[in-house]
């Protein structure tokens, strides 16, 4: 099995992106501390609607937080099409099958990467809102709010990402490397026409209507079930992630069998 | 470099060859012991902020300094780059890594997560019973929450600790990643217990800076700051045991994680009703400090039993 993950993280030119986000992070943590929301710059200090001080640093450091969270979930996505093309495309599984390994275990061994990467990708995150947190103005409620909202999605974010995985594994393992592709693309093809038409001729008002600060006071108002449903996404997702492992095994054992 | 320079470098044990040098187990943990404090103290003391107490420096802040957690298994990645112990994941000598269910190993997993629940919500019981003053009924309210949510408090404790264990596992990839397997080898002859006793003193004084800044006991007892920094050594020599118990029956660090993440995020439904402002000042007299002690004494006659099954000694 370490022997499987470390082909995958060879796959995924694993050394050389450990480093660069290591150097990201040390880099953000540096500028961070070197340019803390205290520091009152004329030029960069504003006032929100309640006059309360923002300081733009601030939120520039809260945009890159919010970036990361997303580059991080590209990372995790495009790890999971690179780990199974490459397999395709260097013939390995046929090698692999020819060894005394059970097919499982070759199986296992794409989620627990997966899985890993994950993990390690939402502990990055952390890091990086605990630095940003760490130094915004005090006074700044807007601010402090604005990482919050980040901070509340990125769970939520993360377990979609891995149900994504739990998705996309099956397909290319189980489709193969050309036919994945042409259902991912056609249906994040789908996806954005959707947007595409929805801007074009949708009400686009109901944009107008958000108010952050009723969604904040609606937070505030149900800690329970907010509580609750943050409890149980990890878990729900950790679960289907198990079943769509189960269901490609089950599959992947019955295609073998056809081929044989 | 010139080709003398090349062969110079060769020569195992030559000056070059300093990374290379055969260190013993006390000189590696010595090694260890330095780097890791050093890099933890140089953290604490280019992150706390100067003339600020625990309390005083927010929430924010706290979890930003809550990062030096991290250097103890930073240390450990350097350590072995040093000593050239390698980098396995699993087996002997590894980083302890691997997550391995088979042979009943799960229970340990199960164990460490359930361990902190219990032996929290025991210690909240006997300080109601030590001290009736700090019983508070509408604490939780002071604390911005209801009681269904209060009720989900050792649920979300679990669930947040384990998917937020980086910071633990950092502490635990160090501790009872390097250290204790070295410490339980050079006092090998003598048994488990003194390597156990060291391995918490070591530990509780790490926590010192922190200690002193009013970290886990506050600053208002007699003492303040040295009794605190040796309640931190008690209390981490009684964890230390509980979670070098879980690595070495799973020779993972995995479980010790868990189990320290579960400890941080303090699960108990109690804590809503213990209004640690009327808490005595006594800082002995803690609950928590007894039913840990109790907790320990149960995982030591089990460990001894187990090891008397498999024919060893303590």
């Amino acid at each position: 099995m370490a022997g499987l993950l470390y082909k995958d993280f060879a796959e995924i030119k694993g050394k050389k992106l450990s480093l660069i986000l290591l150097l990201l992070t040390v880099a953000f943590m540096v500028l961070r501390v070197a340019f803390p929301g205290s520091d009152n710059i004329a030029d960069l200090m504003i006032e929100d609607n309640e006059s309360s001080p923002v300081n733009l640093i601030d939120d520039f450091f809260i945009l890159a937080v919010g970036f990361q969270m997303f580059y991080l979930n590209y990372i995790i996505n495009y790890s999971v099409s690179r780990i199974c093309t490459a397999d395709e495309k260097n013939k390995i599984r046929g090698y692999l099958f020819s060894c005394p390994l059970k097919k499982n275990t070759y199986i296992a061994s794409k989620y627990i990467f997966i899985g890993i990467m994950t993990y390690v990708c939402f502990s990055l995150y952390m890091i990086w809102s605990v630095s940003c947190g760490a130094y915004i103005l005090t006074d700044s409620v807007k601010s402090i709010d604005f990482l919050n909202v980040f901070n509340a999605f990125a769970a939520p974010f993360f377990s979609l990402s891995l149900l994504i995985a739990g998705i996309e594994l099956p397909m290319f393992l189980l489709f193969g490397r050309d036919r994945a592709m042409f259902i991912k693309i056609g249906f994040i093809m789908f996806l954005a026409m959707l947007v595409i038409g929805y801007i074009l001729f949708g009400d686009l008002s109901i944009f107008e209507k958000i108010d952050f600060e009723r969604i904040i006071a609606w937070a505030d108002a149900h800690a329970f079930e907010l509580m609750l449903v943050n409890i149980l996404l990890p878990l729900i997702t950790v679960l289907l992630y198990y079943g769509s492992y189960r269901l490609t095994v089950a599959f992947y054992e019955r295609k073998e069998r056809e081929y044989d | 470099m010139t080709d003398t320079d090349t062969i110079v470098k060769e020569i195992p044990g030559s000056e070059y060859d300093w990374m290379s040098k055969n260190y013993s187990d006390t000189g590696k943990l010595f090694i260890y012991l330095a780097l890791s404090f050093g890099l933890t103290f140089l953290w604490f003391f280019l992150t706390i902020p100067k003339g600020k107490t625990w309390d005083s420096m927010g929430i924010a802040m706290q979890s930003f300094v809550s990062l030096g957690m991290l250097f103890p298994f930073i240390s450990h990645i350097i350590m072995r780059w040093i000593t050239k112990e390698g980098f396995a994941m699993t087996g002997k000598d590894s980083l302890m890594l691997g997550i391995d269910l088979k042979q009943g190993k799960w229970k340990y997993y199960i164990l460490a997560l359930l361990l902190p629940l219990i032996y929290t919500e025991l210690g909240n019981v006997f300080t109601l019973l030590f001290d009736r003053s700090v019983y508070d009924p509408s604490y939780y309210e002071s604390l911005g929450i209801d009681k269904k949510t209060l009720l989900l408090f050792p649920l979300n404790a679990v669930v947040t600790g384990l998917i937020g264990s980086f910071a633990a596992l950092g502490e635990e990839g160090g501790w009872r990643g390097y250290m204790m397997p070295k410490l339980l080898k050079i006092f090998k002859a003598h048994g488990r217990i003194p390597a156990l006793i060291i391995g918490g003193i070591i530990w509780g004084l790490w926590h010192a800076p922190l200690t002193c800044i009013g970290h886990n006991f506050g600053t208002e007892y007699f003492g303040f700051p040295y009794f605190g920094i040796v309640k931190m050594c008690v209390c981490c020599t009684l964890m230390g045991i509980l979670l070098t118990f879980v690595t070495a029956k799973t020779h993972s660090i995995w479980p010790a994680a868990f189990l320290h993440a579960v400890n941080n995020a303090s699960p108990s439904v109690l804590n809503g009703y213990i209004n640690p402002d009327k808490a005595n000042t006594n800082m002995w007299m803690s609950g928590t400090l007894l039913s840990l002690f109790l907790t320990v004494l149960i995982v030591l006659t089990i460990w001894k039993r187990e090891d008397k099954m498999l024919g060893k000694t303590i």
